[in-house]
């Protein structure tokens, strides 16, 4: 299993590249994994050699801007569509030797949790085919499963942590503002961020450290300290130093929350818990009933904030018009032609709930319910060093079993910190029924170290970050 | 009347489709959503934006210059503009 690390330091990046690739178009064509291929060219490829990465293979998520590729996110409206400049975070990748190897398959728009509502089909679990991948990055937790090295895919309600727990990766969605969004295509702007899959901590800390940057580009970005002071313990922990504590790490765990889990992945939830023991650090029994509301509250917001910004994709604007001779009705054919099932819900309801009569009911209160659950959090933080709940509750459905709003419950832990702008983490926590299970771990704003250490103590024991996926 | 609300709503967001479809959906997501109906005493400022980021935006204030002519004002200064759709 490919670490960055092998390319960093690698003698001949040509033959690790083309290895590499082969492995993830094999996997693409049992999996579904890209929408768009970018096709290997060595030419092309030997401008990024003498770079850090060497040419790595990176695939990146369909909603997040690539100049020159293709970029659909997921979605029929957008199928033409490619970008005339790079989101930053690409920028950062390519300048620093990475292979755009091309542009994930997710949910459309990002909506979804299963990456089955792509306009080019559902991505499978590599561990078993019948299952769902997890979304809405999908692709990206995929190609990492498969094939190791990074991915880049977007967070805005579990869709990087809940990939990466179904299909066995590391899946970090940092602080809001840590990263830039320049180049993100928007769902909902207060809750998404740019997440990163690898299969081992230290490549999580390299990357970290380079996609965390200021871009004056994105104007949510964080401009305080606290990412510099982040950036150099990231340093210290890609050179191999590790993670300098001055005082023993302590999990905060809730019974009740962990129980709401069915019993495979409560039980491997406990096993994580108790190598964490083993490993020293303290676990708390503390208080997290604010847990339970965060479902109502986030999709109120996500689809308040959805049906505004996809407002954008008339046709004229953005997308493919389907011009019918009236401004009007082509908008209407434009978007009934080009969006799917869920987009179309989200907007309906989004504008619903954001019309006159239905704006204090719901989405001022579900603003109201986000800074109470904000304060409740930050407070939790004040005595624990992290969280952890289970990352889904379920293991990954089967293909087709769960649909629209059915699938909203697997978003159940995962939504809490893209409400609060708090950091989080998927650490693999093992298997059930052939299947992988993750925990979810979450920590004080702009503390990742903490994660990424977290990752670090558990890998090789609860979990083997060289686990093969048999193609 | 929900359906009425609904169906205006699509008009104005220009999505073309069986309203009925949409009537289920909301009254589905409004069991999830009637949760927060616990909350309605809280005391707390809405939350916009994780950071809680300020709009630097200047506040809307009419500018003479662009209504200057219009001939039913408000007595703030403001026009009522033609409906933006066709009914």
């Amino acid at each position: 299993m490919r670490s960055i690390f092998h390319y960093l330091e690698a003698d001949d990046p040509y033959t690790l590249i083309e290895e590499d690739i082969r492995r993830l178009e094999r996997a693409d064509k049992k999996l579904n994994i890209f929408i768009t291929r970018h096709e290997y060219n060595p030419i092309e490829t030997s401008g990024l050699i003498l770079k850090p990465l060497n040419g790595m293979p990176i695939p990146i998520k369909d909603n997040i801007s690539t100049k020159g590729i293709r970029t659909t996110c997921g979605s029929r409206i957008l199928s033409n569509y490619i970008p005339p400049y790079d989101a930053h975070t690409v920028e950062i990748l390519r300048d620093l030797g990475g292979y755009i190897a091309g542009k994930t398959n997710m949910d459309e728009f990002a909506m979804g949790s299963t990456s089955e509502t792509g306009f080019t089909g559902p991505v499978k679990n590599p561990w078993n085919s019948s299952h769902v991948a997890g979304g809405s990055s999908g692709g990206s937790a995929v190609a990492v499963a498969v094939a190791g090295g990074v991915s880049l895919g977007s967070d805005t309600g579990g869709s990087v942590r809940l990939p990466a727990a179904y299909n066995y990766v590391l899946g970090l969605k940092p602080t809001y503002g840590l990263i830039s969004r320049y180049g993100l295509i928007s769902y909902a702007d207060s809750l998404e961020q740019i997440g990163i899959f690898t299969r081992f901590p230290r490549d999580m800390a390299y990357i970290l450290y380079h996609l965390s940057r200021y871009d004056g580009r994105d104007g949510t970005m964080y401009i305080g300290g606290e990412r510099e002071d982040l950036r150099n313990r990231l340093i210290d922990i890609y050179h191999g130093e590790g993670y300098k504590a001055d005082k023993e790490i302590t999990i905060g765990i809730s019974r009740e929350v962990i129980d709401l889990s069915t019993e495979d992945v409560t039980r491997n939830t406990w096993k994580a818990i108790e190598k964490l023991e083993e490993k020293g650090v303290r676990i708390k029994e503390i208080d997290l009933d604010y847990f339970t509301i965060g479902l109502p509250t986030y999709y109120i917001i996500a689809m308040a904030e959805a049906s505004s910004n996809l407002m954008r994709y008339d046709g004229i604007l953005y997308g493919d018009l389907r011009w019918i001779g009236d401004y009007w009705r082509s908008v209407a054919t434009t978007r009934a032609e080009g969006f799917g099932e869920e987009v179309k819900r989200r907007i309906v309801l989004g504008g619903l709930i954001t019309s006159s009569g239905f704006k204090g009911r719901y989405y001022i209160r579900a603003l109201k319910v986000r800074r109470w659950i904000r304060d409740k959090l930050i407070s939790s933080l004040n005595h624990v060093d992290a969280i952890l709940v289970p990352t889904s509750p379920t293991l990954p459905p089967k293909l087709g079993e769960l649909e629209g709003v059915d699938a909203y419950t697997l978003d159940l832990y995962t939504v809490i910190p893209n409400l609060t702008g708090h950091p989080s983490i998927n650490i693999p926590s093992g298997f059930a029924k052939g299947l992988p299970t993750g925990i979810q771990l979450i920590s004080r704003y702009f503390t990742e170290d903490v994660l990424i250490h977290l990752a670090d103590l558990l890998s090789g024991d609860l979990y083997d970050p060289y686990k093969e996926v048999d193609l | 009347m929900m359906k009425d609300t609904i169906k205006r709503i699509m008009d104005i967001l220009g999505i073309d489709d069986d309203v009925e479809k949409y009537v289920d959906i909301y009254k589905r997501v409004e069991e999830l959503f009637k949760e927060l109906d616990k909350y309605t005493e809280l005391d707390t400022e809405p939350l916009y934006h994780p950071l809680d980021l300020q709009s630097n935006l200047d506040e809307d204030k009419p500018k003479d210059s662009l209504v200057n002519n219009w001939p039913d004002k408000d007595d703030e200064g403001y026009v009522e503009a033609p409906p933006m759709r066709r009914r």
